[in-house]
């Protein structure tokens, strides 16, 4: 029990970082004007 | 503070300068995919990895893919130690029969390699197996640093490349880090350590008889106190020269023993010692020779080489002098140097290291991100002790962990030349990059994560009876400081620890455990991201207005920028700890 919580908190970190590369990559459209989503 | 003391760190200072020439050379050679006299015996190897694992190691990567590769490679190996720690009473080479790690203990251990921390919240000889030892946590100690390595390339490769995509091949990069750098000095490390005494076998824990049994008295949980007489003592082994080597130079610092460099079956002897201490530095030190040659201006590799060195010195110089004055409340006692004692303040420290090689340990080891420890840093008088926490809070970006020290720097180095472009009024530019908006954005992103992640789990742990403060040994600003370290060592993947923290919680492995994965993870992302768009960049020809990177004048403000964010960021805290903890001592109040 204790281990698939742990296994399932591993794996939601490293989606977690998944998706922080793709809001690196949503800033650097931004900040070159090629994002017109607000 | 002794003449003798000083000749001891010039020593370690010239090693290190004289090492950093080749070492970054070579790398440069490994890393450009040049000849290296190793090759005959490494390429074969190599090209068998790639058929096995189907890596292309010709196709280049974008930063993202970098990224992800690198995510996926670290989800991957931490998983799998997490099942070797849980598994391992069932697996080999276990002769204590040691039982199964406990779930968030494994958690926080395997996250801790993971990240390079090696943050042990257990006492390593009688919790981990020898299998456990080498399969799941040496083993990080090379991939975290040949990870750290490629990340390192990777970011001088986007400053060196023009209107270019992309960054390198992860793979083929921690490949060459492994294979290249790591393994070949960690086995010339490993045997020039045995040649000092460091133990490598497989043995069972010896049981010595004492030639004087000792009486041991223990308080009970009810309150009531026992005396046992001890007549034997434990001598734990195993294969420690190994990981020995790759915990000093790969800057790890997870010990193999619980007292780390302090036992003398891990640094037995001077010459140890400063093998030990150079290491450290060794490979970060290289890096800056490495960013020259890479990007085609030496000068300013050695530039921040220079800017590394001051803050470095700076360092040693607070520390050695706070440790080698006595202590104000031992009154009566000769606590001054001389033939027979090491004077100053000896609690805590090895007498065969002494002040001067406990502070530059001490300094040496939280400059870098390596967290190893030949002394006790919750021992060390206030000041003292804070050095080693202000160290790790400036992103330990002094010669720093092996890349990331390098990568952090470079961060700052964005930040200063932005600053010196506000300063003339002019776009900033950096080895005939423009520094814009983007770069500028993510540099904060990345230098922000930082103490937000350390500040906010730290108050957390402060304000929480049951949870942050039932860990503690000490109270008031001592307390305050334990704490405060244990976040900014996780955060900043240094490892070492105040001792006075008992970190094996619920609370402190789950909370310790998210914050070295932030702290490493959160602030890759960004710092990839300004490679990746370095890359793509033109490069324009310098002008009168460009503001040199190659000049003692750029290191003094690199420098000055490092401290004024260190400071601003976290003198509040500091002022609330050691800084208080100095000021009640002189007033005759300990905690």
């Amino acid at each position: 029990m204790w281990d698939l919580l742990f296994i399932f908190i591993t794996l939601a970190c490293f989606t977690t970082g998944v998706l922080y590369v793709r809001a690196c990559v949503r800033i650097g459209m931004r900040a070159k004007g090629e994002c017109n989503h607000g | 503070m002794t003449l003798n003391g000083w000749l001891q760190i010039a020593v370690f200072f010239a090693l290190v300068l004289l090492g950093a020439k080749p070492m970054g050379s070579y790398m440069t050679r490994v890393f450009e995919r040049r000849r290296t006299w190793l090759d005959p015996i490494l390429v074969p190897c190599e090209r068998i990895l790639y058929k096995l694992t189907g890596v292309d190691p010709e196709q280049e990567m974008r930063w993202t893919a970098y990224c992800i590769s690198m995510l996926v490679f670290s989800a991957a190996t931490l998983l799998l130690t997490y099942g070797v720690e849980r598994l391992q009473q069932y697996l080999p080479l276990n002769p204590q029969h040691l039982g199964a790690v406990a779930p968030d203990l494994a958690w926080n251990t395997a996250i801790s390699f993971t990240t390079n921390t090696n943050w042990q919240a257990y006492t390593p000889e009688s919790t981990m197996s020898y299998l456990t030892q080498m399969l799941g946590l040496a083993t990080h100690n090379f991939w975290s640093a040949a990870v750290g390595i490629a990340l390192a390339v990777a970011f001088i490769r986007g400053i060196a490349r023009r209107e270019a995509r992309t960054l390198g091949n992860f793979w083929v990069d921690i490949t060459r880090a492994t294979l290249w750098v790591l393994v070949p000095i960690c086995i010339v490390f490993s045997l020039a350590l045995v040649s000092q005494g460091v133990v490598q076998n497989f043995h069972s824990y010896d049981t010595a008889h004492l030639l004087e049994p000792q009486k041991q008295t223990v308080t009970g949980a009810d309150g009531k106190t026992t005396t046992t007489t001890v007549t034997t003592q434990t001598i734990a082994q195993g294969p420690v020269a190994s990981q020995e080597a790759i915990k000093m130079l790969g800057t790890n610092g997870g010990g193999f023993f619980n007292a780390n460099s302090a036992h003398p079956f891990e640094n037995p002897t001077p010459l140890s010692n400063l093998l030990e201490m150079v290491s450290i530095f060794l490979i970060p030190a290289g890096l800056t020779v490495t960013l020259g040659q890479m990007t085609g201006s030496p000068r300013h590799g050695w530039a921040i080489f220079g800017a590394m060195s001051l803050l470095w010195f700076a360092g040693v110089l607070t520390c050695y002098s706070a440790e080698a004055q006595p202590n104000p409340l031992f009154h009566g006692v000769d606590q001054h140097v001389s033939y027979l004692q090491s004077g100053g303040n000896m609690e805590g420290k090895e007498v065969r290291f002494g002040i001067a090689n406990s502070a530059l340990f001490a300094t040496t080891t939280t400059d870098a991100s390596c967290g190893a420890v030949n002394s006790m840093h919750d021992s060390f008088m206030p000041l003292g002790g804070m050095v080693p926490l202000v160290n790790i809070m400036l992103g330990e970006v002094v010669f720093g962990g092996v890349g990331a020290g390098l990568y952090g720097m470079l961060i700052f180095v964005i930040v200063s030349v932005f600053i010196a472009g506000l300063m003339v009024g002019r776009t900033p530019e950096y080895l005939g990059k423009k520094i814009q908006a983007y770069d500028v954005q993510l540099s904060m992103l990345y230098l922000l994560i930082f103490p937000v992640v350390i500040l906010i789990f730290s108050a957390i742990a402060a304000l929480s009876p049951g949870m942050g403060l039932s860990s503690l040994t000490n109270h008031g600003p001592h307390g305050l400081s334990e704490i405060l370290y244990a976040y900014t060592s996780a955060a900043g993947n240094n490892g070492s620890a105040f001792a006075g923290l008992n970190a094996n919680t619920h609370w402190y492995n789950i909370s310790l455990g998210i914050t070295m994965f932030m702290g490493r993870f959160l602030m890759i992302v960004p710092m990839l991201a300004v490679a990746g768009n370095l890359a793509s960049k033109k490069s324009v020809p310098a002008s009168a207005g460009t503001f040199p990177v190659t000049t003692p004048l750029f290191a003094i403000l690199l420098t000055s920028v490092v401290l004024i964010f260190g400071a601003l960021t976290f003198f509040p805290a500091l002022s609330l700890g050691p800084i208080l903890e100095h000021l009640l001592l002189h007033a005759g109040h300990t905690f």
